[in-house]
């Protein structure tokens, strides 16, 4: 019952990215551009304006100032995290489906995915990595894969599912005995078709084993790990039943102090909370 | 550590972080513990969340042993690894913490 080609046309057919995050791309890629060029796209989009406060106010980014326009948000945040708001919003939104006879919804998937995306957020700041823009929307976007199955091909999805259940193996093995094709590769695809930077597509596909070609990348070996905390916490539903151990290879270069994942929890869920309300709440 | 709002903060809790003005200059260090004075001034300066020590240590206590204990069974059915290092232990840890009070929450609730 494999149809690997079908799955690959549906990519090949899926919409790009909406304009704003288009021209926002196109004015960042420009070396002469300024923040108010930026700004001035972001304005024209009074929705996406008033998340992109909001998200900039939250705790999640820490920021000990009042950020009340945006061009104060691409001051603090950057502007690479400011478009990254931007991309977690829109691709929410183009994945997001509220059908009432599927047994699990798209926004329990969602969850899963926002709190990968603040718990890796988290993680970066404990181990003190300065750059941290790419984050937050590399936990939101590392199960795309799942949710495009969950979009497009429902009724395979279930098998896959109840087969890993059954068998009790990993989801992303089923995927692959049953579709022939892994989340980790299709969320690679459409990354790629979006035109994503290299370090998230990187994250979407080597999340599973935390490596980048048998190396250790800081934000992917967050990320592997955030996607295991997150499942150990049970936040949202991610379709593995079983928590996964970390791979050993990336505690060589990610050094916690004890205690510090234990006291990073109360933000954690604080962050949570205030992300799922931002990103899935109207 | 717990992050708060405003309206939720007390005489006697203890700041996690200093807290400081737009210009990074400190308006009351870390580990202040707050009287009913700073309260108003926070209000006055503006101040929407503190991050405070403690308060969820508080709340560990008030969890009953049968159900923290229920709370260790439920996760060893979804970590079948042993920790080979603190940072593992401690993420099993937090997966129990975090049942175990949803748990006493939900127990809470029905009563």
């Amino acid at each position: 019952m494999t149809h690997i080609q079908k799955i690959i046309d549906t990519i090949n057919d899926f919409p790009t990215l909406p304009t704003i995050y288009v021209a926002l791309s196109e004015v960042m890629a420009n070396p002469r551009s300024t923040i108010n060029d930026a700004a001035d796209i972001l304005s024209r989009d009074q929705a996406a304006t008033a998340k992109i406060l909001r998200a900039a106010n939250s705790s999640l980014f820490g920021l000990k100032v009042n950020v009340d326009t945006v061009t104060k948000a691409i001051f603090y945040l950057g502007f690479d995290e400011v478009k990254n708001l931007v991309s977690a919003m829109t691709i929410i939104r183009l994945f997001n489906s509220y059908s009432t006879n599927h047994t699990i919804s798209a926004i329990d998937l969602w969850k899963h995915s926002i709190a990968v995306g603040v718990i890796n957020r988290n993680l970066g700041a404990i181990i003190a990595i300065k750059n941290l823009e790419n984050y937050f929307i590399a936990g939101i976007l590392h199960d795309i894969g799942k949710l495009f199955f969950y979009k497009y091909y429902y009724d395979d999805y279930q098998k896959v599912i109840e087969y890993a259940i059954t068998n009790n193996i990993e989801i992303r093995d089923a995927e692959q005995l049953i579709l022939g094709i892994t989340h980790t590769t299709i969320g690679q695809m459409l990354a790629e078709k979006w035109k994503l930077p290299r370090t998230l597509i990187n994250a979407i596909s080597y999340h599973n084993t935390g490596l980048v070609n048998g190396k250790v990348d800081f934000l992917v070996a967050t990320l592997h790990i955030a996607d295991i905390v997150a499942n150990a916490l049970e936040l949202g539903i991610s379709y593995d039943e079983i928590v996964p151990q970390p791979n050993i290879l990336i505690w060589e270069k990610l050094s916690f102090r004890v205690g510090e994942i234990i006291e990073a929890l109360p933000k954690i869920m604080f962050d949570f909370d205030e992300s799922f309300e931002l990103l899935l709440k109207n | 550590m717990s992050l708060i709002t405003i309206d939720k903060i007390s005489s006697g809790m203890k700041l996690a972080k200093p807290i400081v003005n737009k210009f990074n200059q400190v308006l009351l260090p870390a580990g202040t513990i707050l009287k009913e004075n700073h309260i108003s001034t926070l209000k006055l300066w503006n101040i929407n969340t503190l991050e405070i020590i403690n308060i969820d240590d508080e709340k560990i206590e008030e969890i009953p042993k049968e159900i923290y204990d229920l709370a260790c069974e439920k996760i060893k059915e979804r970590i079948l690894w042993q920790p080979r290092n603190d940072s593992e232990k401690e993420i099993i840890d937090i997966a129990i913490l975090n049942l175990a009070k949803k748990l006493s929450q939900k127990n809470r609730g029905d009563n």
